[in-house]
């Protein structure tokens, strides 16, 4: 059953993650007064890359196996992410959670700095420097759901959420989540990582052909597994009971997250780092508030 | 019986430093001292597995000294077990890694550097198993002034020259309040043991009793390098050989939280109120908490490899602090045993994860500048080609550092966050504990990256970087294996750990299916799970999917060269530096760590004057007597007859002598 639930998670996560992309192109062409492409085209793209030659600057293995890396421990935290029974819940909680999504971090930045390309190790730094100011307001919801719940399983904290019904501290803690939303999926105004016109797409400038198309699936899961725990854990309802229909009822909501993030995405203009810091430092004081309802107990 | 091990494995360690004397070459002594200190190992490891193991302690009396209520005594109890394998297995690697390492110093002696070494870890050992406070006393300074004289080992560089100074004035202060804690104690109970100063800490006032508690406190946190009062450790560390500061970072420091233990732990619960008990866990991890976050940040802004590490080790022993404080604070409550526990074992595994990866990184330290000749960062680059075992050893030891799972550092923190969480339900600052230790773990990753990356990663900097030794290779590799297995087997390591708290891993943890750890949702703790290798197979199977999926397409493969926006560069212009690294970051937290000013002039020279023998003690009575020995050899003047009239006055003497003597 768990081992049914997390490799559907996985599976889904993997196959479907391009396909919101692909509606977030869309949705921003249409801002853009044009056609856009095809909503499948991400697709297209992924399997072209795969077919192309694969340059390499460097022999190092990082090198050659961190995308790999990366998208495997993305498609770890989507089997951790609390659908149904909770597949991988059973055997990590959200600490598992939030430090595997530190681990594919981690394996691009290495990748990044074992190209030896300076735009690269830029990218690596900035993504670094965001995870420090991002990842605080992640752990800190859910820090508040964990002490909302007594418990550090997901699936508890989807449980007590759901038989206790929207709490202050809960919606504000989501509330929370949803602001750093558009930086942890890295979507403008903090795309800073990969700022296509500053540091040529940063970490990914070196990759090519397969190694790339990897690349490229691994960062497009992560920001589907960021949207789906904030849905999954912080807006679960309306409430579907088999767990299949939970899914496709989770992946909808996911669908307009995306859709709303292209919208903010095609509006805006990219925030200098130390800019995205201190707003990001604002957020946490959101976060913090949410943390504080939760020890008074609301 | 078994403590007579230990007895044996002390006098092996000081037998090794003075035979390694006799060595003529570096290499030579390097094995003797290895060989000692190998032997003396696997007696304390025997020593202290079966102490462990039984549960009881093992004792062994040399001599007592009834007039003082003291007596000279091996008392290795559980606690001190724990702490007497980890300081023999760790500093047995970094003697094996010193035998290569030390090639790099030509002038200097090696029987100083061997022989120190020696008196330094049994210097240590002596620390841990004693019960009684005089002797545990004189191990601390028999400690402190071994690594003292090892940080000051290049005794021509100046910087080198102050720091430890500043280690030693520190420790020293720091140690004066131990003195008289120990003295205040010994007036009240007459004797100098542990159990009796527990009693006598029990029937003082509370007034007194925290006051000799905070002296403790002091002591112990400036001996782990607690923020503020670890201010010698950023120079200190650097400054010594890097063997040295693998023992000084991986070991020493934990004997501070060893005394914590010892005092908070041992101590406290069955002297003080529950009132008390739970302010000075809250101060300890209050304390530890603040350590971490400063630390990581400032670990972030250094561009010298060592320095970074040394930082690094003020923000690892918060953490132990942090698990410790939460231990304390709830030792003994009735509804909360699980939560206690869940504190007192993180930062017992986190010490010893600690120990395995902090000395693994300075080794590697010991490596980039054994390879290029300098610890800056900005000037190295790409080493990983030079010496791939250890950039790999290098590279398990930043994670672990970082805390990333497999490694055992994430276990540890596990434990940590975990206990941190709980304990936010009964106290609510210790869910900003936990908030912060999150985001100083996070620092971590971006300082331990920061030094993988610049010196292993990348294009080779400038200059022919020198291949490692064997032994350096292989002391690497073996604390790296030490990293993995103890991440992927976690509850072997907690099993051990709980034997010292007085606790067997069911009561704390059930074993989940795979050999995963599960905490039960009672006695205080919240339901945690971590399976390790379900989770590891799990990510093994999905880096599997991955890469079939890469090779789907069947893509050719083609070296090229970097590319830099399409211009011509060489790769050593256009190389990322260390010190750009997190700049934005980093000016936002610029002055977080303030110094705390040693004064320069007179005092330090006149008192740098007195620690220095040679000048006050040898050299003038060299000098007495040389002049005495020139007068008396300048009566030799050469002439016969002057030698026979000395002859025949000095028989006339002695003939006097013998018949004033006979009659």
């Amino acid at each position: 059953m768990y081992v049914t639930t997390a490799i559907v998670s996985g599976a889904v996560a993997l196959l479907t993650a391009p396909l919101f992309d692909g509606a977030a192109r869309k949705v921003r062409a249409i801002i853009h007064s044009r056609k856009g492409p095809p909503i499948i085209q991400p697709y297209i793209d992924i399997l072209k890359l795969l077919g192309k030659e694969d340059l390499r600057c460097t022999p190092s293995t990082i090198f050659r196996f961190a995308p790999a890396v990366a998208l495997a421990s993305f498609l770890i935290v989507a089997g951790l992410t609390p659908i149904g029974a909770g597949g991988l819940g059973r055997y990590g909680d959200m600490i598992a959670w939030v430090y595997f999504l530190t681990l594919g971090a981690a394996a691009i930045m290495l990748m990044a700095a074992a190209s030896g390309n300076p735009f690269s190790n830029a990218g690596a730094a900035r993504e670094v420097m965001m995870l420090l100011s991002v990842e605080p307001v992640v752990v800190t919801a859910l820090i508040t759901a964990a002490i909302k719940s007594h418990s550090l399983r997901l699936v508890d904290m989807v449980t007590a959420n759901v038989a206790g019904g929207p709490s202050v501290s809960m919606v504000t803690a989501g509330i929370a989540f949803f602001l750093a939303l558009q930086a942890t999926m890295g979507k403008l105004p903090f795309d800073i990582v990969e700022a296509e016109s500053e540091i040529v797409e940063g970490p990914l400038l070196e990759q090519s052909g397969p190694n790339l198309a990897l690349l490229k699936m691994a960062l497009l899961v992560r920001q589907v597994v960021y949207a789906l725990l904030l849905v999954t854990l912080f807006c679960p309802w309306p409430i579907v009971e088999p767990w299949p229909v939970a899914g496709l009822a989770a992946l909808v909501k996911v669908l307009v997250l995306f859709v709303v993030a292209a919208v903010i995405e095609a509006v805006s203009p990219r925030m200098r780092i130390d800019r995205a810091m201190t707003y990001m430092g604002r957020i946490l004081f959101v976060a913090l508030a949410a943390l504080a309802f939760a020890v008074i107990g609301v | 019986m078994i403590g007579v091990y230990v007895e044996i494995a002390f006098v092996l360690l000081l037998v090794g430093g003075i035979a390694v004397a006799a060595a003529r070459s570096w290499k030579a002594a390097g094995w003797i001292a290895t060989v000692f200190t190998g032997a003396a190992t696997v007696l304390a490891w025997i020593a202290g597995v079966s102490v462990l193991t039984s549960g009881q302690t093992a004792q062994a009396h040399v001599v007592g000294l009834p007039r003082f209520g003291s007596e000279l005594a091996v008392s290795l109890d559980p606690l001190g077990a724990l702490f007497l394998l980890i300081i023999t297995a760790v500093s047995f690697v970094a003697t094996f890694y010193s035998v290569g390492y030390m090639g790099i110093y030509r002038s200097e002696s090696p029987a100083r550097f061997y022989g120190l070494l020696q008196v330094f870890v049994a210097g240590m050992v002596s620390v841990v198993c004693v019960a009684d406070w005089l002797f545990f006393i004189v191990g601390w300074e028999l400690m402190t002034l071994a690594s003292y004289f090892l940080v000051t080992f290049e005794r021509s560089d100046p910087k080198a020259v102050r720091a430890g100074f500043k280690y030693f004035v520190m420790t020293h202060v720091a140690t004066a309040g131990l003195l008289v804690t120990a003295v205040v104690l010994w007036r009240a109970t007459g004797s100098f043991s542990f159990a009796a100063h527990t009693a006598g800490l029990g029937d003082l006032g509370s007034g007194l009793r925290n006051l000799l508690l905070a002296l403790y406190l002091i002591a112990f946190a400036t001996k782990a390098g607690i923020f503020p009062l670890g201010d010698w450790l950023p120079d200190a560390h650097p400054a010594a050989p890097s063997g040295v500061s693998a023992i000084l970072s991986g070991v020493m420091i934990k004997l501070g939280a060893y005394g914590v233990i010892r005092v908070f732990w041992g101590m406290l619960p069955s002297a003080g109120t529950r009132a008390e008990l739970m302010t000075w866990g809250v101060i300890i991890a209050a304390i530890g908490t603040l350590s971490a976050f400063v630390g990581g940040l400032t670990a972030m802004q250094q561009n010298d490899s060592k320095r970074l590490l040394a930082f690094s080790s003020i923000s690892q022993t918060g953490y132990v602090f942090l698990g410790l404080g939460i231990g304390i604070a709830f030792w003994g409550h009735a509804s909360l045993g699980t939560l206690a526990l869940l504190g007192l074992l993180g930062a017992g595994f986190h010490i010893i994860n600690d120990a395995t990866y902090k000395s693994l990184l300075f080794m590697n330290a010991g490596s980039i500048l054994y390879s290029t000749g300098t610890r800056d960062l900005n000037k190295v680059g790409g080493l990983s080609r030079v010496m791939p075992i250890a950039s790999a050893a290098a590279l398990i030891g930043a994670l672990s550092l970082a805390g990333l799972p497999p490694t055992n550092g994430f276990a540890s923190k596990w434990v940590i966050y975990q206990s941190s969480m709980s304990a936010g339900l009964r106290f609510a600052p210790f869910v900003a504990a936990a908030v912060i230790a999150f985001f100083v773990s996070l620092s971590t990753l971006a300082y331990a990256l920061k030094l993988y990356n610049t010196a292993f990663l990348g294009q080779p900097a400038r200059g022919e970087p020198i291949p490692l030794p064997r032994t350096m290779t292989v002391a690497q590799a073996s604390l790296a294996l030490c990293c993995l297995a103890a991440g992927l087997a976690p509850f072997w390591v907690l099993g051990v750990v709980g034997r010292v708290f007085g606790a067997g891993l069911s009561q704390t943890f059930a074993i989940s299916a795979a050999g995963g750890l599960r905490t039960p949702a009672s006695g205080g703790a919240m339901a945690a799970v971590w399976s390790p290798v379900v989770l590891f197979g799990s990510l093994i199977v999905c880096f599997l999917i991955a890469e079939l999926i890469r090779a789907s397409g069947q893509a050719q493969t083609r070296a090229v060269p970097n590319w830099y926006g399409g211009e011509e560069h060489t790769d050593d212009e256009v190389r990322f530096r260390a010190h750009g690294i997190y700049s934005p970051f980093n000016a936002a937290f610029e002055n977080i760590y303030p110094h705390l000013p040693i004064p320069r002039l007179p005092s330090l020279s006149k008192a740098r004057a007195v620690l220095d023998l040679d000048s006050w003690l040898y050299d003038p009575l060299v000098r007495v007597g040389g002049r005495a020995v020139d007068k008396v050899s300048r009566s030799h003047v050469g002439i016969p007859q002057l030698y026979m009239v000395w002859q025949a006055a000095g028989m006339v003497i002695v003939i006097a002598v013998l018949v004033w003597v006979v009659r």
